[in-house]
């Protein structure tokens, strides 16, 4: 790769200016499960069973970054930053996405403000959408040669600072089919994220992807370094508490510490519960 | 198309590709994924052509790209919320069936699933005049049931016809057959702009039917193809806006939760009775929504099991009656 | 989005010969050229060493079921008739007998009237065309040697008698005439009875029934008696549920693709559930009451008195029906 670079002349300027430039910071992206903030090149996983709320806590992700910090000086909150979601299972929408701006934009307070209307909601809501890019994936394929198209995206768009990929099991079964290669979940995960890494190491943007529980091999070894790249930070691991309506848990761990969180889920994204659980 | 031939470019010559398949290189992501230095030597093209290769794969082959305000755009002017014409259903689902999306209906045997469809691609056919495409694998379609529904309701003879006449079936005797099917279907709602009704809702009655021939499959055969006839069929309803009313099996598992010896000696065993989807963990996640029929008497209960947008176990009662389900 | 060559039915050898040369896609192997679709060269090469017309082959692979609307659904359902069953409430019950086209299962404990209304259904299927009947032939696979010539012989010349009395009361010359070809020996000799004992035989007969449906087109009834019995055998579940599905899917192509109809006989089972009394339901499971049409509880109330109860009808709400079995057959109860 390195020396593709180097014969590319115009394309490794891009990429020079890209990296010299700094993407919007994701610091602030959600601070109940990010104590100490997103930091680029992270690779978090968020792992869950069935509705267990996977894609809407990445679409909360997503509606924080997307939003203006602040509007005509009313504040609002987010973090003007661009993202680009690759979405293999299909299950995000940008409906949803939309009312949990909606929600978020309300709670900021913007709404008792006279100056603010339906229609500036709304032109706030177009211009941060704008800043989304879509990359709808149906077959393995498509995925690796999408993810060779990141480059590109990726030195166009300096604004671009996350990146979702939902979920990252999605071609694994005809993946089994079509080449005899890799039938050990783990190993494919792997490959799956070197594979991405690859591409967008240099451009110093943060990594969030979703996978089902089921997804790990048999026999799971705890190592989550994945390449030279980097590793995984964070996983995320969402659970429906037995037996119960609307009652979930979240283990949240990184490096350091592991800290479990309820929560619920309501038509505008978790709401967390204020408990707190230390281990 | 990911084998590399001279129709992608003209760059490719018959020379270029046989150096490059003497190698070992077939397929496009062979290519991208080989060193461009090495691709130089191999077709003695120049660099610059190597790169340009590249792009063009890239720009050919990777996702559509489109932001976040297309796409919001393009679901608000195309998207439709499709009533399914029984009013608490409607209620349930939020106001009908959302197109882009997968719905699946799942419930044991005899629970009126199929009743559900039927009643389902009638009141399309007949109250919003559109056609609705009902995919049949184990010959459960009854258009007599369909007429005597009509006829309860009664309809006019001639609206009778062409309601009928709006419900295309089609028999499917294994998967590949679905996926025959499915794939001719996409291309031709691609050009449906032109139709004056067009499709929004696409019935396959049974999904686990055509499953069954894999149960004993040792190579994962059934769960690649499962999964990628989860793609097709994503594709199709998101691509072409259509929503997608699949008909699952439900089955009955007992899990003995505790089975400690009380000191009362009193019951000592607690075991509830689930019913789960069929098809295994792996299909759970692929509708967006799921509903669990219950019939109990001359009534069908309806929960919803899974869902983005709607709150998990709300439901709702449905009567069976000559007209269909109300 | 392109189609994967994964998903057609492809022989395991020939799908991995392709993917070694890279064609991964239906587009892979037929190139658009110039508007006109091609077979690749190299891929021609590869599909000849299976069949000598690699272009026939390669379009059969393709080929997309017909679509049909519910309106001429409809015509063909009404045009293929049904098979009725001597009792007018239980024809009722079932909107004119047993369909076409479709697989109707009979169950109940042992005595219950399956047999019978199988053999009777043997019977009523050949009534010919001049008595609104579907003048037919029908297949009888034996798994349980339940299948008693006598008692066949005892129906067949009520059902005769039945029909030539109609047809002197009537004075119908076309009656009449049917009669001279319609006796209780052309009803014998158009029951073919085939003896399973192993569940190897049955899935060999229900093999073998497509070439001989294709020469026998007059068949328009296939009854499994039962389909429960070959499968007691075998130990391993899974195997017997996969067998069983296997069967079934081999069934519905004929029933569809003969017009002919199948019904099936099935045992009770008990049925456990905490909290409840046990209760008794048809064998063989969730999955294999998905993949019957029709489903109908027999029972027996005293010396020839039965019922018949739904299981599982799309037309129908759950009922108990009533019927008889005399010397000649299934019949309507008699108010005194």
């Amino acid at each position: 790769m390195d020396s593709l670079q180097s014969h590319l002349g115009a394309e490794s300027g891009l990429q020079l200016l890209s990296r010299l430039e700094n993407r919007p910071s994701l610091i602030d992206l959600d601070n109940v499960i990010f104590e100490s903030g997103l930091l680029p090149n992270e690779i978090v996983e968020i792992n869950g069973d069935v509705s267990s709320g996977k894609t809407l806590l990445v679409t909360q992700f997503l509606a924080k970054c997307l939003l203006p910090k602040s509007y005509c000086g009313i504040d609002i909150g987010g973090l003007n930053a661009g993202a680009v979601i690759i979405d293999t299972d299909h299950h995000f929408q940008v409906l949803k996405l939309v009312t949990i701006m909606e929600a978020y934009i309300a709670r900021s307070g913007c709404s008792s403000n006279s100056l603010v209307d339906a229609n500036t909601v709304e032109s706030i809501i177009k211009d941060a959408l704008d800043n989304l890019t879509i990359l709808h994936c149906y077959d393995g394929v498509q995925l690796l040669i999408t993810f060779h198209g990141l480059k590109n995206i990726l030195s166009c768009n300096r604004n671009i600072s996350l990146l979702v990929l939902d979920s990252v099991s999605a071609f694994y079964w005809q993946n089994t089919l079509n080449n005899n290669g890799i039938h050990k979940m783990d190993l494919y995960l792997k490959k799956i994220l070197i594979s991405l890494q690859k591409h967008i190491h240099e451009f110093k943007v943060s990594v969030i992807y979703t996978k089902p529980l089921y997804f790990q091999s048999k026999v799971h070894n705890d190592s989550n370094v994945i390449g030279k790249y980097g590793k995984i930070s964070r996983q995320i691991k969402l659970q429906k508490v037995l037996n119960s309506v609307n009652l979930f848990y979240a283990h949240i761990c990184d490096n350091s510490n592991r800290k479990v969180l309820s929560y619920e889920i309501g038509n505008d994204g978790f709401h967390w519960h204020v408990a707190q659980e230390h281990k | 198309m990911a084998r590399l031939c001279k129709e992608m470019n003209s760059l490719f010559s018959e020379f270029v590709l046989k150096n490059l398949r003497l190698c070992g290189f077939h397929t496009v992501v062979d290519f991208l994924e080989e060193n461009p230095e090495n691709l130089v030597r191999i077709t003695k093209l120049p660099y610059k052509d190597i790169v340009l290769l590249r792009h063009n794969i890239i720009a050919n082959f990777s996702a559509f790209q489109s932001s976040g305000k297309t796409a919001y755009n393009e679901i608000v002017t195309n998207s439709a919320m499709v009533s399914t014409g029984i009013e608490r259903l409607d209620a349930l689902l939020g106001g009908g069936i959302l197109t882009g999306n997968i719905y699946e209906v799942c419930g044991l045997s005899g629970s009126c699933k199929t009743q559900l469809c039927l009643t389902i691609a009638m009141n399309i056919a007949l109250s919003l005049k559109q056609k609705v495409y009902y995919i049949d694998a184990k010959l459960d379609f009854s258009s007599r049931r369909i007429f005597s529904m009509l006829e309860e309701k009664q309809i006019a003879e001639t609206d009778v016809t062409e309601t009928l006449k709006r419900i295309e079936v089609v028999r499917i005797k294994d998967l590949y057959q679905l996926f025959s099917f499915l794939h001719t279907l996409r291309e031709n709602l691609a050009q449906r702009e032109l139709e004056s009704s067009f499709v929004r809702v696409i019935i396959l009655d049974s999904l686990p039917a055509v499953f069954f021939s894999f149960l004993n499959d040792t190579n994962n055969e059934g769960i690649a193809l499962k999964s990628q006839l989860a793609n097709t069929m994503k594709h199709i309803a998101l691509e072409c806006h259509v929503a997608f009313l699949l008909v699952n099996l439900a089955s009955r598992h007992f899990d003995e939760i505790e089975n400690l010896p009380d000191p009362d000696l009193t019951v000592s065993s607690v075991q509830t009775e689930v019913v789960k989807p069929a098809l295994g963990k792996q299909w759970l996640h692929i509708p967006s929504t799921r509903l669990l029929l219950k019939k109990v008497e001359s009534q069908v209960h309806v929960s919803i099991i899974k869902s983005i947008n709607i709150p998990l176990c709300s439901s709702c009662i449905l009567n069976i009656k000559d007209e269909g389900l109300v | 989005m392109f189609r994967p060559l994964c998903n057609l039915p492809l022989p395991r050898l020939l799908s991995s010969k392709l993917r070694e040369l890279g064609f991964m896609y239906c587009d892979d192997v037929c190139i658009d050229r110039n508007g006109k679709p091609i077979l690749d060269p190299i891929a021609e090469k590869v599909l000849r060493q299976w069949s000598d017309e690699p272009c026939t082959y390669w379009k059969e692979l393709l080929a997309t079921p017909a679509t049909k609307n519910a309106f001429s659904h409809l015509q063909d359902e009404c045009d293929l008739g049904r098979i009725e069953t001597f009792c007018r409430s239980l024809d009722e019950y079932m909107d004119g007998g047993v369909p076409l086209q479709r697989i109707t299962e009979f169950s109940g404990a042992p005595g219950s009237g399956k047999t019978q209304m199988c053999l009777q259904l043997c019977v009523d299927v050949q009534i010919p065309r001049a008595f609104c009947g579907l003048e037919g032939q029908a297949v009888f696979v034996d798994t349980c040697s339940g299948f008693t010539v006598s008692r066949l012989s005892e129906i067949a010349e009520a059902c005769v008698n039945h029909c030539s009395m109609l047809a002197r009361d009537g004075l119908n010359q076309n009656m009449l005439q049917a009669m001279k070809h319609f006796s209780k020996i052309s009803i014998l000799e158009n029951v073919f009875h085939v003896l399973c004992l192993t569940h190897v035989d049955l899935m060999a007969s229900i093999i073998y029934l497509k070439k001989f449906l294709s020469k026998h087109k007059q068949v328009r009834l296939i009854v499994i008696d039962s389909i429960t019995f070959p499968l007691q055998t075998i130990d391993n579940s899974l195997q017997r549920v996969s067998l069983l599905y296997d069967l079934m899917e081999n069934l519905r192509t004929i029933a569809s693709e003969f017009d002919v109809a199948v019904v099936v006989t099935n045992n009770l089972t008990t049925k456990v559930e905490t909290g409840k009394e046990s209760s008794l339901i048809p064998a063989l499971g969730e999955s294999f009451g998905h993949s019957v049409n029709y489903r109908f509880l027999l029972g027996r109330m005293s010396d020839s008195n039965f019922v018949c109860v739904s299981g599982k009808n799309l037309n129908k709400s759950s009922v108990t029906v009533p019927f008889q079995i005399t010397r000649s057959g299934i019949r309507e109860v008699q108010n005194n």
